[in-house]
């Protein structure tokens, strides 16, 4: 029944799939260094093999801010290279921050609780679109006139998401002037201190957790704007580094949340949603499910679990191992670059 | 693989050994297909049955033997997702022995030994409950008290959890028959795999073990009162976990679910939070019970629970399998809870009073009682 309304309603996107990734292959990474993207990493780290394709021999620094107080519990990261690792304490020294300009964490407050009603509004539209694409999805096997419905339903669904996202940016860039970060003499020294703690490392590592926490981070201090390094992130961190942020759970008990789009990434990279942790955190035998995922994503839907791998070289050139994709049938596929 | 149907093992029986080990060189014994399982025995006997627990049925099955040969068998309808432990009973010559099925491998083991386990289709053992290889791991300490209520010293297990501060509180889980859970529940794992995921917090876990179960876990207040008593204040001082009853959770499976309970209820105020899975809540309207001599307190107690509820916690997570005798007293639980302003979560499962169903429950309980955003975590 899903297959049949995957069948009819035809192409995933505006371009063809290949196109589209086609496209993502080549204008990325936006950041000239060497970008790597993992699955999750602690059980069965790959850190190292990666450091060594990317003949990286001295020291690597490593952002474990989405740990939040568990930051330097590094010890297993440690464990699986051969380099020193240095914490960039971007958690740790942001708390000192705001202990010493309270003000800031009072707007970042402040902030949060606009996003909150923000979300709490875009949580209901969301739900009751995809509830609405559900059932059209289900009587397209019978009914062929819920085909032009479900189209439309998709691309509410879409515009929903470019309108939240909008006006979370607004909200952003908003308190990012009143906290007005490359003035503010706190998050200068903040800045300041986390650059000097990088400066001798020939690599970034950037964990995943508490992915909100570890954009909020990253935004405060800039990180980004400040060094040019290679980069390896994995899962959460990966995550963090693309156009947009969805939260998803599939499996979480007790709640039926639909896929959540949080806010806008690190823009590292674009043309494709990540999507780690896959196999524990989406339906992925469930084509109607998976179907209507890729159809609401404006970019094509890549999977990551612990052995995916996606690596580009300094010159753009990117490899890839052990990626699916979710195709126009709401199935998963191995994806080849 | 295709799956073989009754008729056709039959045939490859009559068809001699060779056939019907070729048959079942890839298949799973019991072999299921859909709702269906067929149950099979190979050896010299004058009868065969299948011992399962599941209540609503006939305790024993008989399975026929095929022909003339030595092969037994048995196909009956089991709903889907269901998981069912059961031995083989073989009667030889007036003697009769409960074997572990021979063709089966998949064993659940328990305080009395183990069974054998049949999955039918749609149920799959959760991989959260899996040993993980590297990862975060949590320890255990091991030390005795002396205690005044019950009058003798007991051993106290607590398990640290990984990413285990000392400078920060914990909130804190006590369960009963705590060395249990870790035996047949794989309670160190499933707390590890939900602690690094970040889909509980880091708890200190605290396991209870009785010396004399029916007794202590009978509602008894010897009982309550170590717990309360003696030994929380001896893991406030030795661990830094939440003093406040929002912090602390009492649990147990059974008789363990009646000690949590009853605990709770002659302490009120002490657990904002119970976990009782398959509690033996037998309780009367009328007349007397028929659970033997040794449900006697546990009756008394919950007569008077349901007569007067007070609070014993705020939030209750309940869970029971529908193949156990004990689901009509959980689901009665529920709707009164409910009635006195609790918050309930109960769950079932087509499973029966074992630690695989306990453990089967363990995330979602834990996950409901201890949230966490887990929807943000992308470790």
């Amino acid at each position: 029944m899903a297959s049949h309304a995957a069948t009819v309603l035809g192409p995933l996107h505006p371009v063809s799939y290949n196109e589209a990734m086609t496209k993502f292959c080549e204008r990325n990474p936006k950041f000239h260094q060497p970008l790597v993207l993992l699955g999750q990493q602690r059980d069965v780290p790959r850190l190292q093999s990666v450091l060594e394709r990317c003949n990286i021999s001295g020291p690597v620094g490593l952002v474990s801010a989405g740990w939040e107080e568990d930051e330097d519990d590094d010890q297993w990261v440690r464990d699986a290279v051969d380099v020193p690792v240095i914490n960039s304490q971007l958690y740790g020294l942001a708390d000192q921050l705001f202990q010493q300009d309270p003000q800031v964490i009072e707007l970042l407050r402040e902030r949060q609780d606009r996003l909150r009603e923000l979300r709490e509004i875009n949580e209901l539209q969301t739900e009751h679109l995809c509830t609405v694409a559900r059932e059209l999805w289900r009587r397209l096997a019978s009914h062929a006139g819920a085909l032009v419905p479900l189209q439309q339903t998709f691309e509410q669904l879409r515009t929903v998401d470019d309108s939240y996202l909008e006006a979370i940016t607004t909200i952003i860039v908003e308190y990012d002037q009143r906290i007005a970060p490359k003035e503010r003499p706190s998050v200068l020294e903040y800045r300041h201190k986390v650059l000097e703690r990088l400066q001798d490392c020939q690599a970034l590592l950037i964990a995943g957790g508490h992915v909100g926490v570890l954009l909020n981070r990253l935004n405060l201090c800039r990180l980004f704007q400040h060094i040019q390094l290679p980069i390896i992130a994995w899962s959460g961190g990966a995550m963090a580094l693309g156009e947009r942020v969805y939260f998803y759970d599939q499996f979480l008990p007790h709640t039926k949340r639909e896929v959540e789009l949080s806010r806008r990434g690190m823009c590292l990279f674009s043309g494709a949603q990540l999507f780690p942790r896959a196999s524990q955190r989406l339906q992925l035998h469930d084509s109607l499910e998976l179907g209507i995922l890729s159809r609401r994503m404006k970019s094509p839907c890549l999977l990551l679990d612990e052995h995916s791998e996606m690596a580009w070289s300094e010159n753009g050139q990117l490899h890839a191992a052990n990626v699916r994709y979710i195709n126009e049938l709401g199935e998963t596929k191995e994806w080849t670059p | 693989m295709t799956i073989p149907t009754p008729e056709e093992l039959q045939r490859a029986i009559e068809n001699g050994d060779a056939a019907i080990a070729g048959l079942l060189q890839q298949q799973r014994v019991p072999i299921v297909s859909d709702s269906r399982a067929t149950f099979l025995y190979h050896g010299q006997a004058d009868s065969v049955a299948l011992q399962h627990w599941v209540y609503g049925l006939p305790s024993r099955l008989e399975l026929q033997r095929v022909g003339k040969s030595r092969w037994w068998m048995l196909n009956m309808d089991l709903p889907r997702r269901s998981r069912i432990e059961y031995k083989l009973v073989v009667r030889r010559n007036g003697h009769e022995e409960w074997l572990l099925d021979p063709l089966n491998d998949r064993i659940a083991h328990d305080p009395f030994g183990g069974n054998s386990v049949v999955h039918m289709t749609g149920y799959d053992e959760p991989e959260w409950s899996l040993p993980q290889t590297g990862g975060h791991r949590g320890t255990f300490e091991t030390w005795t008290m002396p205690s005044r209520s019950l009058q003798s010293d007991r051993e106290i297990r607590v398990y640290l959890p990984p990413r285990y501060r000392p400078n920060r509180r914990h909130r804190l889980l006590l369960l009963h028959d705590g060395d249990d859970y870790v035996r047949y529940s794989r309670l160190a794992a499933v707390l590890d795999n939900l602690i690094t995921r970040w889909e509980v917090p880091p708890l200190v876990v605290g396991l209870l073990n009785p010396h004399d179960r029916l007794i202590e876990y009978g509602a008894d207040r010897r009982h309550a009162a170590f717990i309360v008593e003696e030994l929380l204040p001896e893991l406030e001082q030795r661990y830094p976990i939440i003093r406040e009853p929002s912090g602390r959770c009492l649990g147990g499976a059974s008789f363990g679910g009646v000690a949590s309970l009853a605990t709770a209820w002659y302490y009120p105020n002490t657990f904002d939070m119970l976990l009782l899975q398959s509690g033996s809540f037998a309780f009367t309207d009328i007349g007397r019970h028929t659970r033997g001599p040794v449900f006697d307190p546990v009756v008394k107690f919950m007569n008077r629970f349901r007569d007067s509820i007070g609070k014993p916690a705020k939030q209750f997570y309940l869970s029971c399998g529908v193949y156990e005798s004990l689901i009509y007293e959980n689901r009665s639980l529920v709707p009164l809870l409910q009635s006195a302003g609790f918050q309930v979560k109960f769950e079932e499962a087509r499973d029966g009073h074992n630690w695989e169903n306990w453990r089967d429950r363990l995330r979602n309980g834990l996950m409901w009682l201890f949230p966490v955003p887990a929807w943000f975590y992308y470790e």
